[in-house]
């Protein structure tokens, strides 16, 4: 079971770090007005205990049946299309939220399917009219203007 | 019932009536196509319901919650693939009978036994509701921890690996703790950052964990085309003779999946796997089960909108959610600033009305939905996902940015949208982990107010007969799913 191994030694590592580093030590700092730091600290205490145990589980049934291994090039395109969906994010920040929505539903369904460029494009144009026409002027919901073109608002936008 | 009439009438204004529509057209669409459950659709929805009136917010939700769960069936029955995990145990006799050419009479079934489930249901849920708030009522922070603490303790027993379950609630504990403490004010893991001072946004983290990790386990797997249709969608609902022939499973499974409701972390896709088994077993004709048992298709689809009604008795008597799609309505309570209980009651009876009222009105509204609209459903599981895939991205961002305005609640959901995807592809609960997320503020704050109470004392928990109790069985529930062999794991299920 080598994804339990490693689930469990990750977990073992962000534990311990955190409560290294996340406030908690010395102990003599768990004064009455600090209380507060009881319940994290109790939490990742237990959770260094149970990754613990996942690690010696997963030691223990070694040899267990695994998931076939994906070729690299399953693997690959998996990273691949997570980043595509990641992409997102800076997309988002830089152009703007109809901007990025366009181009996102423009280009995503190609790249994880095999939509026509024809499609996507109308399905990209009706998809962030409906946007606009929802958020924009039906429920006035502010939304991510993008640094590209924050610089060409005025100040109070 | 005077609250469940004056609910009705409330409910039948038009834009209550819209509200309630609009959400079941949802549910029962993101429960029709596979791999996108009610329960995405919930938390996709829930940060717009800020710019709503809460009985508006509150009637999408049902409408979404109630029709979430029915939608599935159609393309469990249809195509054997089940819409959400709740409609698998639809597939076992629905599937057949789509063979031996009774598609239509498996869908009027399905659709009738939901109707049926899903009402008598509410009706226990309203009569139920109230005395256990009355109950409640008694409830300090000390019966709270304990009640809590035994919920949580549940998540334990189900699934194939209690370890994992107890790491994901643990998971779901601690990020309910970041940023500061609700009782000393304490600042914890937040690093010194403002973003973490305030604590992880609800929105951002439901969003994250349900929604986006589901588009990513979609992609990564592939399923990316659209379902071949084997069977003209079209309903027929069950003759007099044939609804008198399954009048006893109806009955039983209704039971079941109220009382499975009610119980912490099983949900809806437990009550139907339950209600299927014990017909089976009951069935004199037990043999043909899982040949096109009309039986077969009443069961989970009556047990699993029945715990609809369950899951809402101890979500708003105690503030306890029964499953993760109530763990949603009880982040919506929060939204308005509400708090389950006996106060709920008293001081929002308009409210409970209309949930009454709209929950009633929902489930009797399957029927029409289900006649009018099963071929325009079925039409809808033909949806790419690589359309479906980047407009629920998009939706996710809208509603992770509009509940604060910040761009980097849209980072954090997607942190958590990756964080839910490797817990499923790792086998850790996401459900757990979000249980535990919602209450684990009130689990907190009442366990430091008791031992504040106690003066730091634990062992006089036990002086408290309701406390002692709970805490018993949660942690005698804990060994024991320990050392016992693991159950087997159900898709869906914590």
């Amino acid at each position: 079971m080598r994804a339990d191994l490693v689930a469990g030694l990750t977990i073992l590592a962000v534990s311990s770090a955190l409560l290294v580093f996340g406030g908690f030590l010395p102990l003599s700092a768990l004064t009455s007005n600090r209380m507060g730091i009881l319940w994290p600290l109790v939490i990742l205490s237990v959770l260094v205990l149970l990754s613990w145990a996942l690690v010696l589980l997963s030691l223990r049934k070694k040899g267990l049946s695994e998931e076939p291994p994906q070729s690299s090039a399953a693997r690959r395109k998996i990273v691949f299309r997570i980043a595509a969906i990641a992409s997102y994010i800076p997309l988002l920040s830089i152009f703007g939220f109809y901007l990025s929505a366009f181009v996102f539903s423009l280009v995503l369904p190609p790249l994880l399917g095999k939509a026509k460029w024809r499609v996507s494009a109308g399905f990209a144009i009706v998809f962030t009219l409906a946007l606009w026409g929802l958020f924009g002027i039906l429920m006035r919901q502010t939304l991510p203007v993008g640094y590209l073109w924050a610089a060409f608002l005025p100040a109070d936008w | 019932m005077q609250e469940l009439i004056e609910g009705i009438v409330l409910c039948l204004q038009p834009l209550n009536l819209a509200a309630l529509a609009v959400g079941i057209v949802i549910g029962a669409l993101f429960g029709v196509i596979p791999g996108l459950q009610n329960i995405t659709a919930l938390s996709i929805l829930l940060p717009f319901t800020y710019l709503m009136s809460p009985n508006h917010a509150f009637l999408l939700i049902i409408g979404v919650y109630v029709a979430g769960i029915f939608g599935g069936s159609i393309t469990a029955i249809l195509y054997r693939i089940p819409g959400s995990p709740e409609n698998m145990a639809t597939t076992f006799d629905g599937y057949p009978m789509t063979q031996r050419g009774l598609a239509s009479k498996a869908i009027g079934t399905a659709i009738f036994s939901s109707a049926f489930g899903g009402t008598v249901s509410i009706v226990i849920f309203i009569f139920a509701a109230p005395q256990v708030a009355k109950v409640a009522l008694q409830f300090g922070p000390i019966e709270y921890f304990a009640l809590i603490f035994f919920a949580l303790s549940m998540v334990a027993l189900i699934g194939t690996s209690p370890i994992k379950s107890l790491i994901s609630v643990l998971f779901g504990l601690l990020a309910a703790s970041v940023g500061l403490s609700s009782v000393t004010g304490t600042p914890r893991l937040t690093f010194g950052t403002d973003y973490l001072t305030g604590g992880f946004d609800v929105l951002a983290v439901m969003v994250g964990v349900f929604a986006i990790a589901e588009i990513l386990m979609r992609i990564t797997s592939g399923e990316m085309h659209a379902l071949k249709a084997t069977a003209k969608a079209a309903s027929s609902f069950p003759s007099m003779s044939e609804v008198r022939a399954i009048w006893g499973t109806l009955l039983r499974s209704t039971a079941l999946g109220c009382f499975v409701g009610v119980l912490p972390a099983l949900g809806a896709t437990a009550a139907a796997l339950m209600s299927y088994q014990v017909e089976r077993k009951l069935a004199r004709s037990g043999s043909r089960f899982g040949t096109g048992e009309m039986a077969g298709v009443a069961a989970p689809e009556a047990a699993n909108n029945a715990s609809v009604g369950g899951a809402m008795i101890p979500l708003m008597t105690l503030g306890i959610p029964g499953s993760a799609s109530a763990a949603i309505m009880l982040t919506a309570f929060q939204i308005y600033g509400l708090q389950p209980g006996t106060s709920l009651f008293t001081e929002q009876r308009e409210l409970v009305s209309v949930i009454y009222g709209g929950m009633f009105l929902a489930n009797i509204t399957l029927i029409l939905t289900g006649l009018l609209a099963v071929r325009l459903f079925s039409r809808m599981a033909n949806i790419p996902f690589s359309f479906l895939a980047p407009a629920i991205v998009i939706l996710c961002s809208i509603g992770a940015y509009a509940s604060r305005g910040s761009l980097i609640d849209v980072v954090a959901m997607f942190g958590f949208g990756i964080v839910g995807f490797v817990m499923e592809r790792v086998g850790f609960s996401v459900s757990a982990f979000v249980l535990a997320f919602i209450l684990g503020d009130v689990l907190e704050s009442s366990f430091l107010r008791s031992m504040i109470l106690f003066d730091w004392n634990p062992l006089e928990f036990f002086a408290r007969p309701f406390a002692a109790v709970f805490i018993v069985s949660a942690v005698v529930m804990l060994i024991w799913s320990c050392v016992r062999r693991p159950l087997q794991r159900v898709p869906g299920v914590l």
